[in-house]
């Protein structure tokens, strides 16, 4: 969940042609062990958030995305989408006949062996739409505003056909209903594991069944022998093995415990793989990127020379030189990974020059001779230092202009609650998630916000909101292009509320005899099908 | 002698009460709670709310103490906010892992400490004794997780070793043995925590063997044995050793509450999943009740093993008794 | 006649030349090397935790492109990830390690001193409850209370920081250690900890102290409790007092190491000893060898635990030659009772 998987055309992989040939055609059975670092608190696709990766193998889905193309792949449970108006405030879904549920063996819980049908896409949908804990209910309450008005306006008119019409158009949502959030669960299952019934245990009719659920320490998914795609998944199973110690992933992918690496990888990881064919390497530009907010009502950050002073005096190339190892690019308002909406890097790179004279001009004018000092705040998160050691550099660069910045490093669970939803912050540091459509992104601008109960930087501008808000609407991808450009060189020239950075590389590994469909930094083909279907392994001694 | 075990039990129960009730007040002040590990950076504050709700973090805090507390005489120790999952069933599946942990760790510190502790008390003075003294003042200073890290470190670099459970995700313990499974991934997996464990412990038996054995050799029966001609052997071995072990014993009973300690670093770093870790986890995503529980379980047994010290204390030595 | 011999006959006692003050020191080191030896490792760790800035090479914050150099005549102790030297930040990072412990230290003795005198003075109810608090704070392990503890102060909504607010106390970069003021509340943390241990031990000696004569004469002539408490028990208790924080020292370095170990401790990127032994770091020691970000802070920090050790085992035997080479609980036990 960490690293996004890139989203441009750019593909970075410089690996050379490997010396071992790919045998095909691929070869079912066999197991794969992946590492990862952060504990998966729960697998309830609709509810829990640190394990919607795994959920996407337990689970069918309506549809894939190929974000390159930015498309659907109909290579899961729908086999049509249908928009009737202009608007798409209409959707017509039919269901493809056969997407069965795996059998388990709890008696409790119904549905096992049984197929999706209208009805259980429904029941996920309103389940999705109404839970507690699901980021970003913008799209199902533009369907109804409620259970109870979800339930009514959502209709299924046959077995396998599910129709609504929303309230208002909403681009994102066909981008929206192939997040992972968005799985299919059995109506019967649903009801029989009321609440958190779902996050320790999976009952659904993806590629893989869940075998062993222990959050901290590893998970164990088996074929499902009831998968609606004929010979698919490859696979037997997958093992997921949780260490948070990132060291401690890397020896163990190195020592071959793992087959897929599950540390966070740098480019000095990168440039070691690549020259030992053991193992095959990929990058991608990456959508995760840290940004500076700013409380813009509070001093000296209302002023807007103040702002641009703290924008010019970073100096984004030592950043990528040191934090990237050389690698990477500067980010705008929306991160450049994402090539169809994000400014060009030219303008950029002339915008974000590193001036520090002309910052300790600006500091002087706007009554700051000599500088001034503020705190920044960062949250602390296991195994993610480099936002400690970003700032660390900013910190450093801003010294240089008479900008002393200390940093304060808080525990994640007091960050979130005291600091960055209570708005308490002259400055905070941290990285925004990685979304690779723009619309998220551009919200941490608007008044509303990201949460929608308001800006924690507490900035407004009217004629932005309507930028945005205006291209949420827009399906010309021509027009909604302008309009979002635009939005951007707006944001630009406020340098704030938030200061965007650089954008790294994300990489991966594995290990040779691991092949998957289509790599970091590739867009899926329209033949792909879901998630872990066609991973295989060649069979090792 | 009954009177006074049963006295120490019976006062078992306020500080059950005591601890836990510490432990709670302590913990209700720790910022940050559990409901934002779910959300995490996406939280808003409704969803907060909601989470909290669900929860039971609403209630106000004697409900929720009330609720753990009377949970436990009938073997509810209540519940993780995150996984559902009983403490009771927990701490089943990882109990061995520390229990081999803390065991090996003390045989191996004995089997480091008392040979030392002897070979420099039957030499005083000399470099046997200046070698065994240096050692022994080490591994009392290097603290347990920077040789945790060395030996991994190192362990890598020179060897291309990696410990055996970042392969599966899962400890082979004592119990999978048993059922089968092998004993020398067991052994690997637990050897060189337990040897980072036990350093530490090994220094002070072995210093305190040393001071035992030379209080002890210093004594009239000691030099009345040699005068009868016994060799040296039989000397050490029959009268000196089993005298100076007594207060050897008692100490070591009191170190086992460090090695309780002690576990929950070398169990992370290691990425064991013991009772140790557990609790560390815990306590860092705000897991309440589970740490209420494991720091009340931490407590009772290191009482328990304080009471077991006195008791063979008084026992082995017949001039202590407790009135 | 003998009385007429009796005459007083002045004689001059014959004194011995007092040696040179270094002389006798030198003769203390030939018979106890280990503590001679752990004395110049302590004076090495004084000179770089109070000189850092003339000391160390380069400044430990201070960011450059020359990152992860292994050591050489310039970085003698290599550079780590962002270009810093770590020569430099072990250096500093000695200030910030004795900042914290010697802070702890002397702050746990006054509040231990403290409870101590009157749990053992007044006795009776005060003391059953005082104790019973300490009992169970002791049984809990040590780790997990000083978790809790820090965990506690350091929040910055936290009654603590509206206190510290009031004190004069520089917020940001004093004395060259970043982030002062949490660095003050982990002292406060540490300390309570310490305290707790303290409280226990002065107890035990107030209890014993209480019995004397002349407590008992002070109070037959009408002197009230406080007067007795800091006029007689107080001064009597000061060297044990004393004794028992150069016992406490290294544990209180010991354990700020660990908590920061687990990154819990000092912010980054402040340098501590135990900070800089995980997160990137460690990364970058176990899998690309960059084995001196984390061998030379460690190094430091098991050195200056040396020798305290050392000192204590030294003075021990100075003080009484018959529990040479170890001594009884107080000696091993301490560090191994804190399960660092």
């Amino acid at each position: 969940m960490i690293v996004g998987c890139g989203g441009g055309s750019e593909n970075g992989n410089d690996q050379p042609a490997p010396s071992r040939p790919v045998p095909s055609p691929p070869v079912p059975g066999g197991r794969i062990t992946q590492g990862r670092p952060l504990t998966v608190l729960g697998i309830d696709p609709h509810i829990d958030l640190t394990g919607l990766d795994i959920d996407t193998l337990l689970y069918p889905y309506l549809y894939g995305w190929a974000p390159g193309r930015e498309a659907r792949i109909m290579n899961n449970a729908a086999a049509d989408i249908e928009e009737p108006d202009d608007q798409s405030l209409e959707y017509i879904i039919t269901l493809k006949p056969g997407v069965t549920n795996s059998p388990w063996e709890n008696n409790r819980v119904g549905g096992a062996g049984e197929e999706i049908t209208s009805e259980d896409l429904k029941a996920s949908f309103i389940r999705r739409g109404t839970s507690i804990s699901a980021p970003d209910k913008r799209f199902p309450r533009k369907i109804g505003k409620d259970g109870n008005a979800m339930d009514a306006a959502i209709k299924t008119p046959e077995k396998y056909v599910m129709s609504f019409t929303m309230t208002e158009p909403f681009v994102p949502a066909i981008r929206e209903m192939a997040n992972p959030t968005w799985a299919i669960v059995s109506k019967k299952v649903i009801e029989d594991t009321l609440g958190k019934g779902l996050s320790q245990v999976a009952h659904g009719a993806g590629p893989f069944m869940l075998e062993e659920f222990r959050g901290n320490e590893r998970v164990v998914m088996n074929k499902n022998p009831n998968y609606f795609i004929p010979d698919r998944p490859y696979l037997d199973g997958i093992t997921i093995v949780v260490i948070t110690e990132n060291s401690s992933l890397l020896t163990a992918f190195k020592q071959g415990q793992h087959d897929v690496a599950g540390a966070i990888l740098t480019k000095e990881d990168y440039d070691e793989f690549i020259t030992d064919d053991q193992y095959r390497v990929f990058t991608a530009p990456s959508l995760f990127y840290p940004c500076v907010h700013m409380k813009v009502i509070r001093e000296p950050f209302d002023q807007i020379k103040v702002r641009e002073a703290i924008n010019i005096s970073i100096n984004r190339d030592q950043i990528i030189e040191i934090i990237q190892n050389g690698r990477g690019e500067y980010n705008g308002p929306i991160q450049w990974a994402q090539t169809k909406w994000s400014l060009p890097q030219e303008e950029l790179r002339e915008f974000y020059k590193y001036d520090p004279e002309r910052a300790r001009t600006l500091l002087s004018d706007a009554g700051y001779p000599n500088g001034f000092s503020s705190t920044m705040k960062l949250p602390k998160i296991t195994g993610v230092s480099f936002i400690a050691d970003i700032a660390t550099l900013l910190k450093a660069q801003w010294a240089e202009v008479g900008i002393n910045i200390e940093l304060e490093e808080v525990e994640l669970g007091t960050f979130i609650g005291s600091v960055l939803l209570a708005g308490n912050f002259d400055m905070t540091f941290f990285p925004n998630l990685p979304y690779d459509e723009p619309d998220r992104p551009l919200s941490f601008y608007h008044s509303l916000g990201v949460t929608g109960a308001g800006n924690w930087t507490n900035y407004t501008n009217p004629a932005l909101d309507d930028l945005i808000n205006k291209q949420s609407q827009q399906f010309d991808e021509t027009e909604r292009q302008k309009t979002i450009l635009e939005a951007q060189r707006l944001i630009l020239n406020e340098h704030g509320p938030q200061l965007t950075i650089t954008g790294d590389y994300a990489y991966s590994a594995r290990w040779h005899y691991v092949h998957f469909p289509f790599n970091l930094g590739e867009d899926p083909s329209e033949t792909v099908n879901p998630n872990g279907c066609d991973t295989w392994r060649e069979q090792t001694a | 002698m009954r009177d006074f075990i049963i006295r120490r039990l019976l006062l078992l129960i306020p500080i059950i009460i005591g601890v836990s009730f510490v432990t709670f007040i302590l913990f209700r002040f720790i910022p940050g709670d559990a409901a934002v590990f779910v959300c995490q950076l996406q939280c808003t504050p409704e969803t907060l709310r909601d989470i909290r709700e669900d929860l039971n973090l609403n209630d106000p805090f004697y409900e929720q103490y009330g609720r753990w507390l009377f949970g436990l005489p009938t073997g509810d120790m209540g519940t993780s906010f995150h996984t559902d999952l009983e403490v009771t069933t927990e701490l089943e599946r990882k109990y061995p892992v520390t229990l081999e942990l803390l065991v090996l760790s003390l045989l191996i510190s004995l089997l480091l400490g008392i040979p030392g502790g002897i070979l420099s008390a039957i030499r005083p003075g000399s470099i046997v004794d200046f070698v065994v003294r240096l050692i022994s003042v080490f591994w009392l200073s290097i603290p347990s997780f920077y040789l945790a890290i060395l030996i991994i470190t190192f362990g890598a670099a020179w060897f291309g070793w990696s410990p055996a459970n970042f392969a599966t995700g899962d400890v082979v313990t004592f119990k999978d043995v048993l059922r089968g499974q092998s004993l020398m991934t067991n052994l690997e997996t637990f050897f060189w925590p337990s040897v980072v464990l036990s350093v530490g412990i090994a220094a002070v038996i072995m210093r305190l063997t040393r001071s035992s054995m030379l209080e002890v050799m210093r004594n009239d029966y000691i030099r009345t044995a040699y005068s009868k001609g016994l060799r040296e052997r039989a000397v050490v071995w029959r009268h000196a050793l089993k005298n100076a072990m007594i207060p050897v014993i008692t100490i070591v009973g009191l170190q086992i509450g460090g090695l309780i300690g002690g576990s929950i670093l070398v169990e992370s770093v290691f990425a064991l999943n013991g009772v140790g870790f557990y609790l560390l986890s815990s306590i860092v995503l705000r897991d309440l009740e589970v740490v209420q529980s494991m720091v009340l379980i931490f407590a009772l047994t290191y009482v328990l093993i304080n009471l077991i010290v006195d008791v063979s204390y008084a026992w082995l030595d017949p001039r202590i008794r407790y009135g | 006649m003998a009385r007429e011999a009796a005459v007083q006959i002045e004689t001059t006692a014959y004194e011995a030349p007092r040696k040179p003050l270094w002389l006798r020191l030198a003769r203390i080191a030939r018979h106890h090397p280990l503590g001679a030896m752990g004395f110049l490792i302590l004076l090495v760790v004084l000179v770089c935790a109070i000189g850092s800035d003339i000391v160390s090479p380069y400044d430990p914050y201070k960011v450059s492109a020359n990152i992860r150099e292994s050591p050489s005549l310039e970085h003698p102790f290599g550079t780590d990830r962002l270009g810093r030297d770590v020569l430099a930040r072990t250096i500093w990072g000695a200030r910030v390690s004795m900042f914290i412990g010697v802070v702890a230290v002397v702050l746990g003795s006054i509040w231990g001193t403290f409870f101590g005198i009157v749990s053992g003075y007044f006795g009776k109810l005060i003391d059953s409850i005082i104790q019973r608090v300490i009992d169970m704070l002791l049984a809990i392990p040590a780790l997990v209370l000083l978790l809790a503890i820090i965990s506690v102060t350091k929040d910055p909504e936290s009654k603590v920081y509206e206190v510290l607010v009031w004190l004069p106390i520089p917020e940001g970069t004093y004395l060259g250690m970043p982030n002062f003021l949490q660095l003050v509340v982990l002292c406060l943390g540490f300390s309570i900890a310490v305290s707790v241990g303290m409280a226990r031990v002065v107890r035990g000696a107030v209890l014993s102290l209480k019995e004397n004569v002349y407590i008992e004469a002070a109070r037959a002539m009408g002197a009230s409790d406080k007067r007795i408490m800091m006029r007689h028990i107080l001064p009597n208790v000061l060297a044990l007092v004393v004794v028992l924080s150069t016992i406490f020292l290294p544990l209180a370095i010991l354990a700020e190491a660990a908590i920061s170990f687990l990154g819990l401790g000092v912010p980054q990127p402040t340098a501590s000893w135990g900070a800089d032994l995980t997160g990137n770091n460690q990364n970058d020691a176990i899998n690309r060898e960059i084995w001196w970000v984390v061998f030379f802070p460690g190094l430091a920090l098991s050195l200056t635990v040396l020798a305290f050790n050392m000192i204590g085992d030294s003075l021990r035997d100075i003080s009484d030659p018959r529990l040479r080479g170890g001594g009884g609980p107080g000696g091993g036990g301490g560090r191994g009772a804190a399960g660092f």
